[in-house]
């Protein structure tokens, strides 16, 4: 870590400590409240007492009939089942396990709720904590025994739950089998859903597998080529951005620049190509009134019977948002941003050079982290990009180009690559084929990736799933796209043709083993026919790298509930023993839902200061003030998240729904939030009720 | 705090104040109390409702903690889990699992005394027979038991670690005249065991038949600390009781205190307790059937 200053280490430090605040406080009254407070108590611990009370717990459960609520909940998740609407039977079943396990959840959550939360409360009401607390047990052991009596009653509420799922799943996956194996036997060879139905035929519709993805999507327009700039297309929303994050030298150097009246200017370097336009782009320029090169009339000749056509003068359009996503001013920049790249041959480097004003340097400075969007404004022009296109330079006493305030590291060290995107539609970024073949094309970069063995044929499988952003009205096996699968070890190229059926089902597509070994190779999605424009998202393509067992990938998704009510439990307990058990409920629910509710507030934080400021029109600096005041405020409440229990962690439905094989790392991660702040709640339990008087 | 090894129970200054949720001083239930219990003894803790009695109990099983003060059991701070090892508790009421049966109860409590299985087997059948509980009662749950089956399987818990102390609130309560009795020959043979009892109750004949010392507590403040028989004593009165007395020797006692100049005295009958009665009547019955079993520790 880069630290200039002592003030910058300290910041760091506070940093790392607030990010780290619910680590340190767990860890603090876990050291407190056993090793100080509650030192006597630990030596006296014992496991059988513990296993005694805990047994009573699950003893009154049963007695109680809690357990009577899994028939019942087992019945509404088939009743429930049946009114579904799936687009085939692969969508039925994943959306029957979806029901099921959300079905099992809700069950085992709310029954540790109420049953931890009116445990304690009602002992002390009934008195029978009388007889409790008057034998040899210690407060810790009656606290854990009932954190783990209720663990072994949700256990078995998780148990009988899972068995039926499993039994009606694989009832319910035997009847849709028959029945997808007759209406295989009378599809049409050329039908858009066959290869699908043959490769739920081929592996049955209880499947689970794991898969390789990438987030490193780029949008191009042809594919990367080593040695050579990214080509991106103008006039098709293709923009790129560069992301920086000013380091205490690069403010101060800026600073420093700000106030000798030293100018500061933005530096785009680029490349590009103009195509000749057709009629029809040649309307197109004109329509976003592009300005054109004029020709010289004498070189043309009076009586030239092919005169050629004007070509396009390639346009960039720069834009700065701030760390909030905030639009920078830039309207002292000139033509608002606007600017034409230089006259050049074509595929040689120009640079273009725009003073910033004191005003926007000072708001970069401010912002510290901020982006730079460069939109590429011309159709028929072609812009090759390279690693760092723009920078930011400060002009010395000399007039020179002096320091260059590059974009921010990536892991390597290195500044980061600019990112290649084009216009989000409804589906995702939308990917365009044009009349004249030309079109932008989605580029999956894989890396490092296990690829498996491989199907009996010496195929690997990848599943592409991908949106109709234009043009719903066609056919459905009018709608295609072309997978190419480059190796970049071998340098070969695959392609196969999918077809589209309908927005985001899934296409099983298969290509030989060698197009991925080595596991480095992209895959480039690109538009099959004229016109169409195809949505495409991060997880759009995923590699099938192994087969799994369906069972074991219940087991672990039961086991990362058991996990979550072990939490709930410990957390009702916990406010069981200072409120009422009403209370204790509601302060039970804020705190499992408190840090997703502050992460849905702080993701549209950023979009409600940006909206509030554009909204109502206001002016720059009343803008700033507004988007700083929401940041400010969403930050706050994120750091008070950060005390409470990460429960996004223990989602398991959508992977198991998408019949991918849970992670071994979801289970670690589930378990450490379990222990990380189930372990803590436990203590200031037992520290709640040591000093709570139960007989009042 | 200074305890001997005589001393079971011993409070110094023992005061609880109960407090209104903004900490304003509410009512003092328990004031200044210094109390020293010795090994081996019945000690009655008497007093109408709201005395204190409950507070002292309570405070000395650390269920609620002192304001002011301090108090040790068998030489040990009150309260502690240690020491709960070697004390037994009845509460006023039973005050258990109503889901569990009268030997799944036993069996739970034995195990926080970590007995062993074989251990449980074979004192949980003991203690019931003890405390006198139908062996067709044993295997019901607690919900469906009558006052005095609780009361009975409660006192069996609070004997399960064969306790040296043992603190009994309200013991008799809801029990029928034999019971009452039973309880309290219990309570005297735990006494013969060697045993120290607590006995906390507001019926006062109860208390008066098996303690050895008593005080009595009024508004949280002990008024009066003695051995019963000291305290019952009416020292300006002399009787003299016998046997087989016709009226004419009645007669002539009469006369023979007129001489000597006592004139108020009075020469009649005595009558019995009306439990005496009761248990006469009901063990006449009884011996045309079955015999009553009797009662063992």
């Amino acid at each position: 870590m880069y630290c200039p200053t002592p003030i910058l280490a300290a910041s760091a430090l506070i940093d790392h400590l607030l990010n780290h605040l619910g680590w340190y406080a767990g860890g603090l009254i876990v050291l407190i409240g056993l090793f100080g407070l509650g030192f006597s108590d630990v030596r006296r611990f014992s496991l059988y007492r513990t296993w005694a009370i805990a047994t009573v717990c699950v003893r009154e459960a049963i007695r109680r009939r809690v357990l009577w609520i899994t028939p019942l909940a087992i019945v509404g998740m088939i009743a429930v089942s049946q009114l579904q609407h799936p687009t085939d039977e692969q969508d039925a079943i994943r959306q029957t396990i979806k029901f099921c396990l959300f079905a099992s959840g809700l069950v085992v959550t709310v029954t540790a709720i109420i049953l931890a939360c009116t445990n304690l409360p009602r002992e002390i009401d009934s008195r029978v904590i009388y007889t409790i607390v008057t034998k040899p047990t210690t407060r810790l052991e009656i606290v854990l025994g009932k954190v783990i009596g209720f663990a072994r009653v949700s256990g078995l509420i998780l148990i009988i739950m899972g068995v039926s799922t499993f039994a009606y799943l694989e009832l319910r996956s035997w009847r849709l089998e028959s029945y997808l194996r007759e209406r295989l036997a009378s599809e049409p060879e050329n039908s858009a859903s066959r290869a699908a139905m043959s490769h739920y035929a081929k592996m049955g519709l209880l499947n689970t597998r794991s898969i390789a993805q990438t987030d490193d999507l780029q949008i191009y327009l042809r594919p990367p080529q080593p040695g050579e700039p990214r080509w991106l297309a103008g006039g098709m929303g293709q923009v790129y951005l560069v992301e920086f994050d000013l380091t205490e030298q690069q403010r101060r150097s800026l600073t420093e620049a700000l106030d000798s009246n030293r100018p500061i200017v933005l530096k785009n370097t680029m490349r590009y190509r103009r195509n000749e336009p057709t009629e029809e782009e040649l309307k197109e320029l004109a329509q976003v009134g592009a300005p054109m090169e004029q020709l010289d009339a004498l070189a043309q000749g009076p009586g030239l019977a092919s005169a050629p056509a004007p070509k396009a003068i390639p346009q960039i359009k720069v834009g700065f948002f701030d760390r909030e996503d905030g639009r920078i001013d830039t309207s002292t920049l000139p033509e608002g941003g606007n600017m034409n790249l230089p006259r050049a041959a074509d595929d040689r480097d120009v640079s273009t050079f725009s003073a910033l004003s004191p005003k926007t340097v000072q708001q970069l400075i401010d912002s510290n982290r901020f982006r730079i969007s460069v939109s590429l404004l011309t159709p028929t022009v072609e812009y090759g990009v390279g690693e760092l296109p723009t920078v930011v330079a400060i002009i010395d006493a000399q007039g020179q180009l002096g320091e260059l305030i590059e974009p921010a590291p990536a892991r390597d060290g290195k500044p980061k690559p600019p990112l290649a995107r084009t216009a989000r539609g409804l589906y995702g970024m939308q990917i365009i084929t044009r009349s004249n073949g030309k079109g932008t094309m989605g580029v999956y970069r894989f890396d490092g990736v296990s690829v498996g063995h491989g199907d009996a044929d010496g195929n690997v499988l990848f599943e592409v799933r991908l949106g109709i952003e234009h043009g719903e009205d066609r056919e459905p096996s009018a709608w295609k796209a072309v997978a190419d699968v480059l190796n970049r070890k071998t340098g070969k190229t695959y392609s196969r043709e999918i077809v589209i059926p309908e927005t985001e089902r899934v296409n099983y597509v298969q290509v030989p083993r060698e197009a991925v070994e080595g596991g480095q190779f992209d895959v480039a999605l690109r538009g099959g026919i004229t016109g169409q424009w195809i949505g495409v998202k991060e997880n759009s393509v995923l590699l099938v790298t192994a087969n799994r067992s369906f069972l074991l990938n219940l087991a672990k998704s039961l086991l990362v509930l058991w996990m979550l009510s072990i939490l709930v439990v410990a957390i009702s307990i916990c406010c069981s023993t200072f409120l009422s058990w009403p209370i204790a409920i509601v302060l039970t629910l804020l705190v499992l839902l408190g840090r997703w509710t502050v992460t849905e507030l702080g993701g549209i934080g950023s979009e409600l200061g940006s909206g509030i400021t554009t909204g109502l029109g206001l002016d720059p600096t009343t803008g700033r003030v507004v988007r700083g005041s929401v940041y400010a405020l969403t930050k706050s409440l994120d750091t008070i998240s950060r005390v409470l229990p990460e429960v996004s962690r223990f989602a398991v439905t959508e992977d198991i729904e998408r019949g991918v094989s849970i992670p071994s790392r979801t289970l670690s991660d589930a378990l450490m939030v379990l222990l990380g702040y189930g372990a803590p709640i436990v203590v200031l339990s037992y520290l709640f009720l040591k000093y709570k008087e139960v007989a009042p | 705090m200074s305890s001997s090894n005589d001393e079971a129970v011993q409070t110094e200054h023992l005061t609880k104040v109960y407090r209104d949720f903004w900490g304003r001083p509410k009512v003092t239930a328990l004031d200044d109390l210094n109390l020293t219990i010795h090994r081996g003894e019945v000690f009655g803790l008497l007093g109408p409702n709201g005395s204190g009695k409950s507070t002292t109990i309570k405070l000395l099983l650390g269920l609620i903690f002192p304001t002011n003060g301090s108090a040790s059991i068998l030489g040990k701070p009150a309260g502690s889990s240690e020491i709960n090892e070697r004390i037994g508790f009845l509460p006023e009421e039973s005050y258990l699992y109503r889901f569990l049966n009268g030997e799944e109860t036993l069996r739970f409590y034995g195990k926080l005394f970590k007995m062993s299985r074989k251990e449980l087997n074979r004192r949980v059948p003991a203690l019931l027979d003890v405390v006198g509980l139908d062996p067709k009662a044993r295997k019901r749950k607690l919900r469906e038991y009558s006052k005095g089956m609780a009361r009975r399987i409660g006192l069996a818990q609070a004997l399960i670690n064969n306790p040296e102390l043992i603190l009994l609130d309200e013991p008799t309560t809801g029990l029928d005249p034999i019971g009452t009795r039973q309880m309290k020959d219990l309570i005297l043979s735990l006494k013969a065991q060697g045993k120290t009892v607590l006995l906390c109750s507001h019926l006062l004949a109860d208390v008066q038949d098996v303690c050895d010392r008593i005080t009595i507590l009024y508004r949280g403040k002990m008024q009066t600390l003695g051995q019963v028989l000291d305290l019952l004593q009416v020292k300006d009165v002399t009787q003299i009781q016998t046997r087989g007395m016709n009226d004419a020797q009645v007669g002539e006692i009469r006369e023979y205190l007129s001489r000597i100049g006592i004139r108020d005295a009075t020469v009649t009958h005595p009558t019995t307790t009306l439990e005496d009665l009761f248990m006469r009547v009901i063990g006449d019955n009884e011996q045309d059937g079955k015999p009553r079993q009797k009662q063992q520790s």
